[in-house]
Formats: C-alpha cells, structure tokens, sequence
C-alpha cells in the first residue's frame, strides 16, 4: 500500500506545476469519510483473489483503441456535419469557394483524427491508494481521482469494432457533473477486468465480469425477442410522426408551389393518406426494429449486492449498480403497454441526467417486464421494499384536486380545440369535442393516482394513459418540499415534492396540512442508517 | 409552524432596496423599450406610453408591496436533524433538509448586502438543486454561526 507510483518513461512525473489537477468534490471528499480506510481494503485485498493489484504502474489504452476508435469519431463528425459536406460536394461544384471549404473540412478532420491520436498518447491511468487515477490532456493536463465507494455504477461497452478487437470501453459514473467520469474508450478484455475488479475490491465487494460466470446467477428479468418487439411496437412515436410531417410541410413550403401542386394532384387525398401512413408504419417499425437491436438478448441478474444488466446486438452493454446506490425505481406502464401486459422498470441512482445515451438516462431499464413479474423486479432493485405494489391500496389524492385537473384539461383542450378552430373555420368546431374527451381522461387520471408511504419506501402513482409508479427508499430521500401556488392554496391544496440525489418524486395533491403532516413524517426515517452508527448531530439553534 | 425564526429585521429593508434596484436597473429601461416598440407598431406614441407606463406602474406597486409579504413569509428553524425553511408569497414553499444530508453550504454576499452586513446562506444538498435550501437576509454573525453547525454534522449522505 502507498508506495510510490512506478511512471513510464513517456510521462514525466516532474512538471507537475503545469497540470490542472480536477479534484472533484465528490470523488475527492473519501478521506474525511471514515467509512473506507486502510484496513477494509487492506482485507478486502486479502478476500480477493491475490492476483487483484490494489496498485498498478500507469497504464495506457490498448494501441488498437487508435483504430477502434477513429471510425465511430470520423462517422460521428461527418454525421455531424452532412449538411456541409453535401453543401460542398454538390453547391457549385469545382469552383474556388467549394475547394476553400473542403480544405476547411479536412482540416476539421484532421484534427478530429488528431485527438483521438493524442488522446491514445496522452491518457493514462492507475490504480492507487485503492482509487482510480486517470491522466488526460497534452496541452491541458487533468488528473481525475475516483475512489470506489463513490462510484455510482460501471458500464461496459462494445461495440461492432471492439468486438472484432476484443476490446472493451470502460465508463466509470460518479454522482457528480454531467459526464461520464471516467471513460477509458479501448482496453483489452483482461486488462478491464482487473480495473473492474480492483475497483470492486475497493468497494469490499466481490463480483467476476466474465458473462460465463453471469450466466450461472439466476435473472431477476429477461427478454426474449418476442418481449422486445411488444416494447417496441408498444412505444408511443407520436411525437416523431408529428415531427416527421411538420419536416414534410416545411419541405413542401419551401419547394415549388407549382410542383406541390403536382405532387397533390398526382396522389389526390387517397395517396396523401397512403403516404402519411407508410410514414407513421414507417417511423414505427424503425422504432422496433431499433428497441429490439438495442436491448437485444436483455439480462437483469443480482450478484451479490451488485446488479449486473447486459443487453445489445451489435454494441453490447453491460451495467454495474451497487444495490445501495439505487435512487428511485419507476414503473413505467403506458395503456398500451398495459394492454399487452407488460411495463417498462428503470433504475437510477445518482447519475441519472436528462438526455444522452447509455447509462446517461436511466441506468439500468429492464423494457419489458411481464406485468405479474414487476413486483418481483422492483424487489430484487430495492431489498428494502416492504409492499406489494399489486396487492397495495394506495391512499387517493385529496378529492378537490380533481378541480384542478379539470380545470388544466379545459385550458389544455380549448386551446387545441381554438387553433384548430381557427384554422378549419367551419370543421374545426368538431375539434371542440376535445374537451369533453379531456375531461374525462383528467376524471380517469384523477381516479388512478395514488401514494402510499410505509416505514421503508414511498410509493407514488400518477395517471391513466401514461401511468408511472416510482418508489423512493426513505433512506435516500435529500430534501422534501411542500409547495402550493395561489390556485393550490384557495383550494387549501399543496403539492409534497421529494427529493433525491438526482431526481425529485412528487406525490398526487394532497391537503396542505396533510402534505406538512407527511413532511414531517418522513423526515424521523426510521429506515435511514442500517449500518452506520450516526454522529451526533447539530445542536438546535 | 410557529417556531419559525424570522430573518434579520433589516432584511426586510435589503428586500425594498434590491426591489427597487431591480425597478430601476431593469424595469425602467425596459419600459422605455416597450414605450418604443409599441410606438413603432402602432406608429401612436400615446399608445406606447400609456401601455408601457400601466405595465410600470404595475411593476412599481409590486416592488412596494412584495418585499414586505415576502419578509413576513421568510422563516427558517433548525431543528435536532432537519432544517425547516418557509418561504414564498405567491407560491408559498416549506422546505425541509436532513442535515446529515447537507453537502455544502455557500454564504454569499452581494454589494448592498456588504454593505448593509447581511448574508445570503445556500445550502447544497446531493440533489442537486441549489436552490432547495436559500436563506437570505441574515446578519453575517448568524449565518457563519449557522453555516458552521451544518457543515459539522456527519453522516450518511444517501448517495
């Protein structure tokens, strides 16, 4: 332990004034933690195997991650920049502007091609002192420590190249930032492996990454082909369509009046609709198509207090979460998912952020989730989970939100109901119907909301068409906000909002002193340290 | 919630001032700008002016009247685990933080509050919404007294 990192001779340990060193408060704070000291990893490394280093020399990426990664850059660049390219390749051809441009294209590769160069010669990467340490930069020097107990979850993928290589790319998440933190993009299968498990060791918790050993540990879930083309099919693309003809009037707007006139006349209303349904069928099979090559031969398994989900066709993922950094687990049952029986469970921990790829948004989603089996997920997901979300009455909300959801299906529904209106003077008084059929959904959301609080977990339940359980473990809960705007408050209504690292739950409306009441309440969690002995805390002021 | 503690007394003054900053600073300039753009649409400048002058006045009755609700709602209590903070005059908010779950906490002081020795308190939290725990309007002694006891309480961060 501690002794002195051995450095290869191509990085020079001497100019350590140049670097900026990004110390990150959430990675960083472990020394003053005193849950993670010497003598836990000290045994840790002696329960493991003894081949597991606790320490390395500085390491780079695999040679080849030069090669593994310079097609999927240089696709993501030309992907990025089509419109320019076919700008210069097809806008005036030959003349002295379109060779200007090119030459400021293949600088732009150049350069691109030129990182990844760089970034293969400049990153390295460690272990030591039981952390990951992680160098980047040539010009800009960063050194990046993550210690284990920090790490919200690790995530290995390969895609079509580092499988022909028999590479892997490492993603390592901590709570902190909007990146992932530690992303070493080309490593050999062995190599991964030890960091993982060395990682783990620091974490004193043992696990294998080889998926033969996966196999053996019975699944929490599993989808077969059948189940993800349900998911897929079951997902609502409207949004896409409505994009998808919007792009189709711009277009027709843009082009010639005369050819649009055209083009109408030669489809007449039978064709437009023809074609407006190859779109819709169109995006919607693309859309499954992708779901089923995306969570193809998908695999929730529970090892030891680490939950392992493995999925992809091509580009295989792989989703390590400790079990104690599980956030918020959301049940998420739209009515048409309903209707064939199955519902979508997410996992997140602190990592979770709003868009991206990956682990960036949910950590780990099982799609498909046959609806009698969700109870036995979201238990394997949260041990402490003591109820069961078919079984459970769950409390309504309080009766006079039903007011305010009527009164937003009424603006909501005028307002769609006006603009077309509007538009298809006199047609689009049919449109009015849109207010009534809202009122109704709002009368059925209403009717299916509901929350629940037990000594381990809130529970809360939202909607009809798009309905969401999301269950919150009481230990995790951050902040608690009661809320009500001067609507909310004529009525004596407030809205309970929890918070998490990472999230927020908001249960259905509820009194204003009931909201307090259970404010209140969850603050004595009784749940909240069943390891830890607690300091004493803050005297009153 | 009546054990709340209200803010330092001459918050209420520092609410009236950064109001009235606010007013002058921005509003007013603003409301030239609306005063010019109306006159340019409607091509009649008594249009413009009296558009833009109801909206200011609107603007200046509230700068008179907030900052005085907005004192009265502000309240804090620090309990033996949680800090309890209310606030809000047209959406009114009652926060609660365990305080082992407190990250860090910020005191930040703009010019007119140096001037006038108050402080802002911002408590972090893993959330992630810096904004789940403000206290303004505390006198320097009192907000580092309060920053000092809730950044020494350890615990679980929930994380």
């Amino acid at each position: 332990m501690g002794s002195d990192p051995q450095s290869p001779e191509d990085w020079p340990e001497d100019d350590d004034d140049t670097e900026v060193v990004d110390t990150h408060p959430r990675t960083e704070s472990t020394t003053d933690q005193g849950t993670w000291d010497d003598d836990s990893l000290q045994e840790s490394a002696l329960d493991d195997s003894p081949d597991t280093p606790a320490e390395t020399a500085w390491r780079g990426l695999h040679p080849l991650s030069v090669l593994v990664n310079l097609l999927p850059t240089t696709w993501r660049f030309l992907r990025s920049s089509w419109i320019l390219i076919a700008a210069v390749l097809y806008g005036r051809g030959g003349s002295a502007e379109g060779f200007a441009d090119l030459i400021l294209l293949s600088l732009f590769l150049g350069a691109t091609i030129g990182r990844t160069i760089v970034h293969y010669l400049t990153l390295r990467y460690r272990m030591a002192e039981g952390r990951l340490e992680i160098r980047t930069g040539l010009l800009n020097r960063q050194t990046r420590v993550i210690a284990p107990d920090r790490v919200q979850n690790t995530e290995l993928v390969r895609n079509l190249f580092h499988r022909i290589s028999g590479l892997v790319e490492i993603r390592i998440e901590t709570a902190s930032g909007t990146e992932v933190e530690g992303l070493l993009s080309a490593l050999s299968e062995a190599e991964a492996e030890r960091l993982v498990r060395a990682l783990e060791a620091g974490r004193r918790v043992r696990s294998r990454l080889s998926e033969a050993a996966d196999t053996d540990a019975p699944a929490i879930a599993e989808n077969s082909v059948g189940d993800l083309i349900r998911y897929g099919l079951t997902a609502s693309r409207l949004g896409a369509v409505v994009v998808l003809l919007g792009l189709a009037l711009e277009l027709v707007q843009f082009s010639d009046p005369s050819q649009v006139e055209q083009v109408g006349g030669g489809l007449g209303w039978l064709g437009t609709l023809a074609l407006l349904l190859a779109l819709v069928t169109g995006t919607w099979l693309t859309g499954t198509v992708t779901a089923v090559l995306r969570h193809y031969g998908f695999r929730l398994i529970a090892r030891d207090d680490v939950l392992v989900a493995t999925e992809g066709l091509f580009t295989r993922r792989r989703v390590e979460l400790p079990l104690r950094k599980v956030q918020v687990v959301t049940v998420a049952q739209p009515w048409l998912r309903r209707l064939v029986g199955i519902g979508t469970v997410t996992l997140e921990t602190a990592a979770a952020r709003e868009g991206g790829d990956g682990t960036a948004n949910a950590e780990a989603m099982v799609p498909g989730v046959p609806s009698t089996d969700i109870q036995s997920v979201v238990r394997a997901s949260l041990p402490a989970l003591d109820l069961d979300l078919d079984e459970a009455t769950l409390r309504p909300p309080h009766p006079k939100a039903l007011r305010r959801q009527l009164l937003g299906a009424t603006w909501r529904g005028l307002l769609i109901a006006g603009a077309l209106v509007w538009w298809f003077w006199p047609w689009g008084l049919v449109a009015m119907v849109l207010v009534p059929i809202n009122w109704g959904l709002a009368w059925l959301d209403h009717r299916h909301q509901g929350w629940i609080v037990t000594p381990a977990v809130v529970v809360a339940r939202t909607g009809y068409l798009n309905r969401q359980t999301r269950v919150l473990p009481r230990a995790k809960l951050q902040s608690s906000e009661v809320r009500a705007g001067p609507i909310l408050r004529r009525w004596g209504l407030a809205r309970l909002v929890l918070r998490v690292a990472g999230d927020a739950v908001s249960l259905p409306l509820l009194a204003w002193d009931q909201a307090r009441t259970l404010q209140e309440e969850l603050l004595l969690r009784p749940q909240l340290d069943d390891e830890e002995e607690e300091p004493c805390p803050a005297a009153p002021a | 919630m009546d054990e709340l503690i209200p803010l330092d007394p001459r918050a209420r003054l520092l609410f009236y001032l950064q109001a009235f900053t606010r007013l002058f600073l921005f509003w007013v300039p603003a409301s030239i700008g609306l005063a010019a753009s109306i006159t340019f649409l409607t091509s009649s400048l008594l249009a413009g002016v009296i558009a833009a002058g109801c909206w200011f006045f609107f603007v200046f009755l509230l700068a008179l009247w907030m900052p005085s609700l907005s004192y009265a709602r502000w309240g804090y209590a620090l309990r033996t685990d949680e800090l309890l903070i209310a606030h809000g005059v047209i959406v009114r908010r009652v926060t609660a933080i365990p305080t082992m779950r407190i990250q860090h906490v910020d005191t930040r002081q703009g010019p007119i509050e140096q001037w006038m020795g108050l402080a802002r308190l911002q408590i972090h939290t893993a959330s992630g919404v810096g904004g789940d725990g403000v206290i303004p309007g505390l006198s320097l002694a009192t907000a580092e007294a309060l920053r000092d006891q809730l950044v020494e309480v350890e615990g679980d961060d929930g994380v």
